[in-house]
């Protein structure tokens, strides 16, 4: 067993409790066990593109010295890595442990802000998504072996979105012909459904205050996930699940919606075919109930016999 | 010893913030000096006579010259002295133009640090010693390395001007990049009808010999005396008794990709590159043919009447030497598996522009109809997507290729003649026409042949069914852009070849950040590289289209006629001198050499073999980086001595 100090951000403890729990189940059960770092804060979202501006710089640098000191108390904890589950909170700790690393003055003066906390950076961490946990420290191989009901039937389409590959700072994967989540889900037994629109925007922060701009896009996204033969979608992103999953409801509800096909964080794909218990996933805050599709194909019962 | 000084007033270039009465009376006071005088262009005739006349009447020994930068006249005056029976090398030049009166505009200043480079100037002088030209034979005879458009055109004007020439081609032919070409631009002109003569002219020219398969292994020497060692590789068949009949094409067993038709056709184990290849002879394949070891099948052999092939030819190494060397060694298309926003080569209907010129080329693998590749129908939508892997700083290339947007709007062009009702359009950032004709010629393309034109780059190209979806934005309109094509060209652009990398390393020229070939000056000397005797042509140094190949390596090849055309060749003076008994063989010159000039030689030294600096002269370039280098002082830059400079520097210290 190894455990990595585990960096939750805002999304998971509310809207996305199903990414979380699932994930830390399955964590344990790969041995490679995700443990919550204690007094986290905001990851310090949406980075900030100037590169002056160290206030913004100093949240993201206070999660990295404390995953440290978290690190420190693991018995098990053997790696410097904190992982995260969210892309957002990957992208943002990510660009700024790059930016620090290169200038070590900008580091100085964010350290010298968190002396009031006692913290201090040493710049001896590396943020991992938990999707390079699982390809890079646990491998496929393991992950398949440990399957207990393959997800036979479920004709899964890989979204990215944007943060997952985008900018190079923070890419886990090759940004224009990415592979993590392809060889997650053959791993777990269902079948890779390729569209092309994997990483076509979401519509982001656009619900706020453009609706419109969210339903064409995510009208889009389903539809070429639809058409070459999915029935599901899988993501990493609370955004990306939010706005797929909720614009289909209300694009049904208005009435100009196809039949709407359900959204998976990957960790809940995972949970499923390692033989998690079915309230980890949180379906009851779905938009879209994949449990009518689940038990359809046979996937959410007892263990096949 | 008797010197003579004299300033150049340069009109009012020097004379404006220089008092260059003042100097003149100063240098008077300088130990040896003769003579010192002024005039408003020394570098004129009769500035030139005063020097004549006073070495004459004053009997001068040593001539300093406060005028411009020696890059300017340094040669004119050394002629001065030579024609006065002094040696060229007793002259030095003080620069007080470009260091002096450009760079300062308090007269005061300029004035004090004239006089103490001048004097500088007068304390070394009196140092100098006669330095003395060696002389190295030449070897009438040029070495042409790649058989592309750029080599052929350089062999052929070699050869014509009387000179022996070797032309060295890697491939079973000649002809290059340009022999797979359908049209050229601006003319629309058959590009094998116009190529085809200048290979036949190479195959059959007394002056040339033509080595196909044959790569450059190994050069040494320096200029007008290289030794090079050529691998010639077997053909497997005798080119002499080929006649080109054919028989052995029907029998051969094995199909491969054609690369002269990128790989959209098929041809066999044996085969010719093309109709008009020169050398005119079949070749066998060795990668592919199931005869040359083990020897499984000879079902060519069997049938070839005038017994051409031969299954047990080796390949032979060349020892020949050479005056003069011309790399044109050319380009490859950016590959297009490189691009990831285009699908990194695996969209069936996303090609290149080269396979595209093969596409619509009537001797190509669909006869001149234009049918794309995924299932063999006429596109009705093409998509030519410019700048596909150029000026990207952050994911290709930073550069722009020059002939990208010409060559699209040529395929564009040819593809609305072949099919009318199609629809071609053009992705572009910027339209470059820079060339005579050009314009006018992307004008008829949008204006009469009705090609559309839309200014933005295309973010991202996919499978959709059996169409390609392109996504783009219009930078006009600001309106993003989505459309179904049924086949998309990129216009790749040129990067260096694997033969050009190679040939940079072999013969020590250096490469830019791109990887083509730094020219001795881009502007001055663009056909020489800074090894003396080593020319380069064509695309070896950057993207150009084929009028400027054709003059580049015209230009080559009049450049390396200047050397062959000497019976010696005089090198510079001004070379490092390495005193043997100082030398401990510790090879930090060696290393410092940017020519490769220096290599430590064993010597026998009382009784004992030890290893010394010994300075190939006719490589050395005087640069000093060994002088500088060498820890212990053994090395003296001739003309630069450590006692002239130390002069130098006191001189500008007692200020």
């Amino acid at each position: 067993m190894v455990q990595y100090s585990y960096f939750p951000g805002c999304n998971l403890k509310t809207n996305a409790k199903g990414f979380e729990e699932t994930a830390i189940a399955v964590s344990k059960k790969l041995e490679a066990e995700l443990v919550e770092m204690p007094k986290w804060n905001c990851c310090g979202t949406v980075h900030t593109m100037t590169s002056d501006n160290m206030m913004r710089r100093i949240a993201p640098v206070r999660v990295l010295s404390r995953s440290k000191k978290h690190i420190d108390t693991l018995e098990e904890g053997t790696t410097k890595e904190v992982v995260t589950l969210c892309s957002m909170c990957n992208s943002t700790l990510k660009i700024v442990n790059h930016e620090v690393k290169q200038n070590h003055e900008d580091l100085e003066k964010i350290n010298y802000q968190l002396e009031e906390d006692e913290e201090c950076y040493e710049e001896d961490m590396e943020v991992k998504h938990f999707l390079e946990i699982i390809r890079d420290n646990i491998g496929y191989e393991k992950l398949s072996q440990s399957v207990v009901k393959p997800l036979e039937g479920l004709k899964i389409s890989p979204y990215y979105g944007c943060m997952l590959l985008h900018p190079d700072e923070a890419a886990i994967d090759d940004v224009e012909m990415p592979s993590v989540l392809e060889y997650l889900v053959e791993s777990l037994g269902a079948e890779v459904i390729d569209s092309p629109l994997f990483k076509f925007c979401c519509g982001s922060y656009h619900i706020v205050d453009e609706e419109q701009i969210v339903d064409t896009q995510v009208g889009k996204i389903v539809e070429a996930a639809r058409l070459r033969g999915a029935n599901a979608l899988v993501v990493a992103c609370p955004l990306c699940a939010f706005n797929i999953d909720h614009q289909q409801k209300i694009m049904k509800d208005k009435n100009h919606g196809k039949e709407p096909l359900p959204v998976f964080y990957f960790t809940q794909l995972m949970a499923l075919a390692l033989g998690v218990p079915l309230k980890t996933n949180h379906f009851e805050d779905h938009h879209i109930d994949p449990k009518p599709l689940l038990k359809e194909l046979g996937l959410t019962g007892k263990k096949k016999s | 010893m008797k010197i003579g000084v004299y300033v150049c007033e340069c009109g009012s270039n020097i004379a404006a913030t220089v008092d260059v009465e003042d100097i003149v009376e100063r240098a008077k006071e300088f130990p040896n000096v003769e003579v010192s005088r002024v005039y408003k262009y020394m570098c004129a005739d009769p500035g030139q006579e005063i020097i004549k006349k006073d070495i004459e009447e004053k009997g001068l020994d040593r001539i300093v010259i406060a005028a411009c930068s020696p890059r300017m006249h340094e040669p004119t005056f050394r002629a001065v002295l030579e024609d006065k029976g002094l040696n060229p090398y007793v002259l030095e030049i003080v620069n007080i133009r470009e260091q002096v009166s450009w760079v300062h505009e308090n007269k005061e200043e300029g004035t004090e640090k004239a006089a103490s480079l001048l004097k500088g100037a007068v304390l070394r002088i009196a140092l100098m010693e006669p330095l003395e030209r060696k002389k190295v034979g030449v070897t009438h005879k040029a070495l042409v390395i790649g058989g592309g458009i750029a080599g052929i055109q350089a062999s052929l004007d070699l050869a014509d001007m009387g000179f022996k020439t070797t032309l060295v081609e890697k491939t079973s032919s000649i002809g290059g990049k340009m022999a797979q070409m359908d049209k050229t631009f601006p003319t629309l002109d058959c590009s094998q009808c116009i190529l085809s003569p200048k290979m036949v002219d190479v195959g059959r020219h007394p002056n040339i010999e033509l080595l196909s398969l044959s790569e450059v292994v190994e050069v040494d020497g320096y200029v007008g005396n290289f030794k090079v060692k050529i691998k010639k590789n077997p053909r497997y068949v005798l080119e002499e008794k080929c006649t080109l009949c054919d028989d052995c094409v029907p029998v051969c067993p094995v199909i491969v990709h054609d690369e002269y038709n990128q790989g959209f056709a098929p041809r066999k184990a044996i085969y010719i590159a093309y109709p008009q290849a020169i050398p005119a002879s079949y070749v066998i394949d060795p990668d592919a043919c199931l005869g040359i070891d083990p020897l499984i099948c000879s079902k060519c052999k069997d049938v070839c009447g005038p017994e051409a092939i031969d299954f047990d030819m080796q390949p032979e190494i060349i020892e020949e030497e050479y005056g003069a060397i011309i790399i044109a060694t050319g380009y490859e298309t950016y590959p297009i598996e490189n691009i990831g926003e285009y699908g990194y080569g695996t969209i069936p209907d996303v090609i290149s522009g080269l396979d595209f010129e093969r596409i619509i080329s009537s001797g190509g693998p669909t006869g001149g109809k234009i049918l794309r590749p995924s299932d063999a129908t006429v596109p009705k939508t093409v998509v030519f997507i410019h700048c596909a892997g150029s000026r990207d700083p952050s994911k290709h290339l930073p550069y722009c290729s020059k002939v990208c947007c010409m060559y699209s709007t040529k395929h564009a062009l040819q593809y609305k003649h072949v099919v009318h009702d199609g629809t071609a359009i053009n992705f572009y950032i910027d339209i470059r026409t820079a060339g005579k004709d050009y314009e006018e010629f992307y004008q008829r393309a949008a204006e009469e042949d009705h090609v559309i034109y839309i200014r933005g780059k295309v973010s991202e190209v996919f499978q959709d069914g059996d169409k390609i979806l392109i996504k783009s934005v219009d930078t006009l309109t600001g309106e993003t852009v989505e459309l179904h094509a049924d086949l998309v060209v990129l216009a790749t652009g040129m990067v260096p070849s694997e033969g050009t990398k190679e040939m940079a390393s072999l013969l020590n020229v250096s490469v830019g950040i791109n990887g083509f070939i730094r020219e001795a000056h881009p502007k001055l000397k663009p056909v020489d590289t800074a090894i003396g005797g080593v020319f380069v042509a064509g695309t070896v140094t950057g993207p150009k289209d084929i009028p400027e190949t054709v003059s580049n390596a015209s230009g080559a090849a009049s450049r390396a006629a200047g050397i062959l055309s000497q019976d010696e060749l005089e090198i510079e003076g001004t070379v490092a001198k390495v005193e043997e008994s100082l030398c401990r063989g510790c090879g930090m010159c060696v290393e410092a050499c940017p020519y490769s000039a220096i290599e430590l030689k064993a010597v026998n030294k009382y009784g004992h073999t030890v290893q010394v600096a010994f300075v190939n002269e006719a490589l050395c370039k005087g640069c000093g980086s060994c002088a500088a280098a060498c820890l212990n002082g053994a090395i003296n830059q001739l003309g630069y001595t450590d006692g002239q400079i130390l002069e130098l520097i006191s001189a500008l210290g007692e200020q």
